[in-house]
Formats: structure tokens, sequence, C-alpha cells
């Protein structure tokens, strides 16, 4: 056993030298969003509330887009209460005609919006031939074309200042396809094929002040994946929210284009496209992912 | 990193075995895969005698698809579009090749009751269906900002969600006698995106997304009689792109029919066409976004869609 702590020891301290010295020489400048004004959307619960928090811990003013009115209006009361300004807007991002109203009021009301945060998400967790029709909708609706109306509701105004930031939270699972997660992961893909050519887009006009960012997280302990068990949960434990918020929020105050978390997932990206599929579902086994979503809950609907 | 490091080195003191053992798996299965596939050593099955359900088989990939099944020597083939004028001539093209039954049926994907009622339909005149190819699609082009919300919505309807419908209607049956094919046809801008055409992009990474969820589903489930293939073109001949001007590596849609049955035949599950575009596809996942930009560039891919744009 001493090895092992010899060995660990040893490694835990180079690490930290090499980490120190990089930082010494690649200073991660971070950016100021004081003043800025930052929608999120799905702020009331989960990693969006947290946002909400850190954005106006940094000065910006947070506006909070949420269905759920309650919660949304409690994510304000927390962020007043810790002396941040925040204005809270019910808004169902999977409702096209709510999305550009109530971004022409929040225009008028709070101001020129410059930090735009997708958030919102969900998932239903079934097989296909159990998944509801209008269920698999609602994924698509909420977790990809909402970005579509959002973003179209926002980025104008941001191209005009040539001052923005777009973040969007997709999921590991909008790299990787898994069982139970048809629809989810169908409409993550599809987040993530969107941001690829949105950014692609944007770094076209030439406009150099706007910036987006791409976040792709394991399952962040918020109750949306409740139940989700891999058996090798000593490698992949789910995230803390708050470890989760902080580790994006590195990544958008240093302009990442992407952020993976836990950073080694992107590991991963690197073998998918030269491993065969078979090779990768041993992984994916390895891992106890495939069965991970059968003691799949969710956040249970109250009623 | 060096968190996930140091628990990796704590696993590997803990159980050696087990991480020694999944490494041994993951390139033993790539070296199966590379030699079955180097000698053409696979599992072959035949398409003579199922009976297919082509979408979107008016035109393009579609048809050709219909007649390379037909010349396999499918049973029953079932075309649907909503051109009826096109089907009734592509039936006529099939029925000369002489060993198909042909029907066709008019029906618009976009339309999730159409596609219940009209499955209803075809199960009731030729039976159950047993390889089901998703083909029909659409594009519209555009920046983001410039594409109607309708057409966004209609893209995500057509290209997307009508694989949902027609997968979820004609699964049960094939699980029940434990034989059966599902394809799909993504597109290569289901890898990798393009400026653009951002509607398309998302409809056909969310295919691949699907199809990679579907096969782990049914592999879990160990239904491993039934296949699941999602074919990734790169740019084909047909109407589609024709407006595209600068494409070095073209496929007509006959070579795309071609290797979409050979990818039936030995139940592949991913196929990427023409085969080089799986390099670009490792480019993009190995190389920072920037580089990626550069590499566009100067191919030139990065113009391709504004010509396609300005064409329509
Ligand atoms: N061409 C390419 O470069 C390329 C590259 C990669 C992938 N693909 C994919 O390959 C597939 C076929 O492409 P293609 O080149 O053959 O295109 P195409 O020549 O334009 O044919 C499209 C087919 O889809 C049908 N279709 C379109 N909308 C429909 C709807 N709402 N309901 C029912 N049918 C509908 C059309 O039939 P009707 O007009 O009769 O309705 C037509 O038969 C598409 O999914 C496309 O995304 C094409």
């Amino acid at each position: 056993m001493g090895f092992v702590q010899l060995g660990l020891l040893i490694w835990r301290v180079t690490c930290a030298f090499v980490s120190a010295l990089a930082q010494v020489f690649l200073p991660a400048r971070k950016k100021s969003v004081e003043g800025d004004v930052c929608v999120i959307t799905g702020a009331g619960m989960g990693i969006g509330r947290l946002f909400a928090l850190e954005f106006a811990k940094l000065g910006a003013t947070v506006v909070l887009w949420d269905v759920d009115k309650a919660a949304n209006e409690e994510t304000a009361r927390l962020v007043q209460a810790a002396e941040g300004k925040a204005k809270a807007y019910v808004c169902d991002v999977s409702n096209k005609n709510d999305v550009y109203r109530i971004a022409e009021q929040v225009k008028t009301e709070v101001g020129d919006v410059s930090i735009l945060v997708n958030n919102a998400g969900v998932v239903c967790g079934k097989t296909l031939l159990e998944l509801p029709d209008e269920g698999i909708q609602r994924t698509f609706a909420v977790n990809t074309l909402a970005h579509f109306w959002t973003v179209k509701a926002f980025l104008p105004g941001m191209l005009a200042n040539n001052h923005g930031h777009i973040i969007s939270i997709a999921s590991i699972a909008g790299h990787y396809g898994g069982v139970g997660l048809c629809d989810y992961s169908a409409s993550k893909f599809g987040a993530v094929g969107f941001e690829e050519c949105l950014r692609y887009e944007i770094r076209r006009t030439g406009k150099q002040g706007i910036y987006t960012t791409a976040a792709y997280p394991w399952i962040i302990s918020t109750g949306m994946f409740e139940g989700f068990t891999p058996k090798e949960g000593w490698l992949l434990p789910p995230l803390e929210p708050q470890h989760a918020v902080n580790s994006i929020m590195q990544g958008i105050l240093t302009n990442r284009e992407v952020v993976f978390v836990p950073g080694y997932l992107n590991f991963f990206t690197f073998l998918k496209p030269v491993l065969p599929m078979d090779a990768m579902w041993a992984v994916v086994k390895f891992f106890g992912i495939d069965t991970a979503m059968d003691t799949f809950t969710g956040r249970r609907k109250e009623e | 990193m060096a968190h996930f490091l140091t628990r990796v080195l704590k696993a590997l003191c803990e159980s050696p075995l087990r991480i020694l053992l999944l490494f041994f798996v993951v390139l033993f299965r790539s070296c199966q895969y590379v030699c079955v596939r180097v000698l053409r050593a696979e599992r072959r099955k035949s398409v003579s005698g199922e009976t297919v359900l082509i979408t979107g088989a008016s035109r393009g990939i579609g048809r050709c698809l219909a007649l390379e099944f037909a010349k396999h020597g499918a049973d029953t083939i079932v075309l649907w579009g909503r051109d009826e004028e096109k089907l009734s001539s592509v039936k006529k093209e099939v029925e000369d090749i002489g060993t198909s039954r042909c029907h066709y049926y008019r029906c618009d994907v976009g339309d999730r009751e159409q596609v219940y009622r009209t499955i209803q339909k075809v199960q009731e005149d030729v039976g159950t269906i047993t390889i089901l190819v998703n083909n029909a699609g659409v594009v519209h082009g555009g920046t983001l900002l410039e594409t109607k919300d309708d057409k966004i919505e209609e893209t995500l309807r057509v290209n997307t969600l009508s694989h949902f419908w027609t997968t979820k209607s004609v699964l049960p049956s094939m699980l029940a006698r434990g034989r059966g094919h599902v394809v799909g046809i993504a597109s290569t801008l289901g890898l990798f995106a393009l400026p653009g055409v951002s509607d398309y992009v998302t409809s056909k990474f969310s295919l691949v997304g699907f199809y990679e969820s579907l096969a782990a589903e049914l592999r879990e489930q160990g239904h491993r009689d039934v296949g699941v293939t999602c074919v990734c073109p790169g740019h084909t001949t047909t109407d589609m792109f024709k407006d595209l001007t600068t494409q070095p590596f073209s496929l007509t849609p006959q070579q795309v029919a071609e290797q979409t049955i050979e990818a039936v035949k030995t139940n592949q599950r991913r196929v990427i066409l023409p085969r080089v575009m799986h390099l670009t596809w490792i480019l993009k996942s190995w190389l920072p976004g920037s580089w990626m930009r550069n590499v566009l560039y100067v191919t030139g891919a990065m113009k391709d869609m504004d010509n396609f744009c300005a064409k329509r």
C-alpha cells in the first residue's frame, strides 16, 4: 500500500506543479460581465438558478425565464437577497411567440441583452416504444427548437452592438447516444450541431465581440436525471451542481468555445470517430451506462 | 484532469485486472472489426423476400434505393412521397425489373397523423414491413437569421421527427418476428457542421443521435436480429443540393443506394460516404475549433453553402 500512496503523492505534486506552471505562462484572464444583461432560460431550478446567482454576483443584470412562475420568482428573490439585480419573466421557451414577445419586453424594460444562456431542458427517459409522441415533440421543442427562437430574438442586437456571448448548455448525451435516450440524445445532438453552425456563422460575420460557449456536462445531480445509476459510479459520479456551474462559468469568462465537464470527457470525443461502434460499446458497457437508465425516475410530476 | 487521472491511478491499483480487461476488449473489438472488414467476412443477410418501405421514393436517392432493392430481390416495395405522378413512374420502373411487387402511397411524412394512418393502410394492404428506409428529407438553406421560423420547424418535422413516427410504428412487429432492419439516411452534415444550413445540420445531427441511441437500446434489450443502420452520405448529385458548386467528392444516388444495401446486408450501424469523409469527421473531433475553421476556409467548404443559398 505504501507504494500506492507514494505514487499518488508524487503524481499529485507533479500535477499541481504542472498546472501552476501553466497558469504562469497562460494566465486565463477572466472577462468582466459587469453591466451586461444576461438572459437565462430554465432559471427556476437546478443549474439555471446557480447560473443566475453567479452572473449576478459578477455584476450582471440577470433576466430569468421559466415556465414555473413561483420557482422563478424564488430565484429572483435569492439573487436580490445576495444584492444582485434580477427580473423574472414567465416564458415557455417551446412557444416561439412567447419567446419573441417576452424578448421584446425584456429589451424595452431591461435593455439590450448581451449574454444568453440556453439552459432549459427536459427529458422523458423512456425507450423508443414507450415514449409518448407528445413527449418526443416537447423534448425537441424545448431542447432544440427553443435555441433557434432565443438566438433569433437576441443575436441581431448582439451583432448591432458587436458585443455578446451565447452559451448553450447541451449535454454529453449530445455526443453519445444511449439506452432510453432516443429523444433526449437526438435533441441534444441537434443542439450540438446547431451550436456548431452558429459558431461558424458568427465567426463569418467578422464581428470579434461575440463569443459562443458550448457546455457538455455529464449528469448533474439536480434531480433531472434522478435514478440514473451507472454501475461504475466511482469513475463518473454525477456532478455536483455548483461544481458543474463553476467549471462552465470558468469557460464562459475565458471565452472558451467548448467546455466538457468533467474535462476528460473530451478524450472520448477523440476516440469516437476512430473506434468502431462495437469497441465504443465495450467502453459504454464498462462504465455501466448501458443499463444506467433502467432505474431512472427523473423529476416526478406533482399531481 | 488531474483529479480524473488520480482516480484512474487509484482504480488501477484497486482493480488493475478490470481496466486491463477493458483495454483488451476495446483492442480486440477494433481488431476484429478491421479484420472482418478487410477480409469481407461479415455475416451477410439477404434482402430477398423482404417487404421494404422507402420514404421520399419519388426521386433522387429514394428512387435509386427502390430500384436497387428490386434488383436484390425484395418481395414487396412500398414507395412513399407526395408527388403521385413521379411515384407511379418509379413504380413502373420497379416492376420492369420484374421481381418485386410495388405499391405507392401519398404521404407527407411531416404530418404525424398522416404517417400513422398511412402505415396502418400499408400494413393492411401488404402485411408487415421488414425493412424500413427513412429517406425523405428537405433543405432550405440560408443563414440562421434569414431562415423563416416555419421552414425551421418543417425541416425538423420532415427530417427528424418523421423517423420517430415511422420507426415507432414498424418496430413492434419487427421485434415480435425477430427480423427486420431500420435504415436512416442522415448526412455527413450530421457529423460536422457547415454555416448556412443550420436547420438542416440540426436535423441531421439529431438523426445520428437517434440511430445511435436506437442501436444501443435494441442491443441492450437483446434484439440482435433487428438491425439499425445510419447512412451519412456526402454531397450527392440529386435535386436536393444541385446548386452546390464546389464539391470534390460527389456521389451518385446510385452509389449511395448500392452502399446502403451493402450496409443492410452486412448489418453495419454507421456508414459514412464517401469513405474519405471519415477523415473530415476525425479532423473535426481532434482539431481545436479555430483550426477546423481554417481547414474549412482553405478547402472552400465555408463558401459552399453561400453559393448554394445564393442560387436558391
Ligand atoms: N443530395 C445530397 O447531397 C444529400 C447528401 C446527404 C444526405 N442526403 C439525404 O438523402 C435523402 C434523400 O435526398 P435526395 O438527394 O434524394 O433528395 P431529393 O432528390 O430532393 O428527394 C427528396 C425526397 O424526399 C421526399 N420528401 C420531401 N419532403 C417530403 C415530405 N414532407 N413527405 C414525404 N416525402 C417528402 C420527396 O418526395 P416528394 O417531392 O414526392 O414529396 C423526394 O422523394 C434526404 O434525407 C437527404 O437529406 C442528401
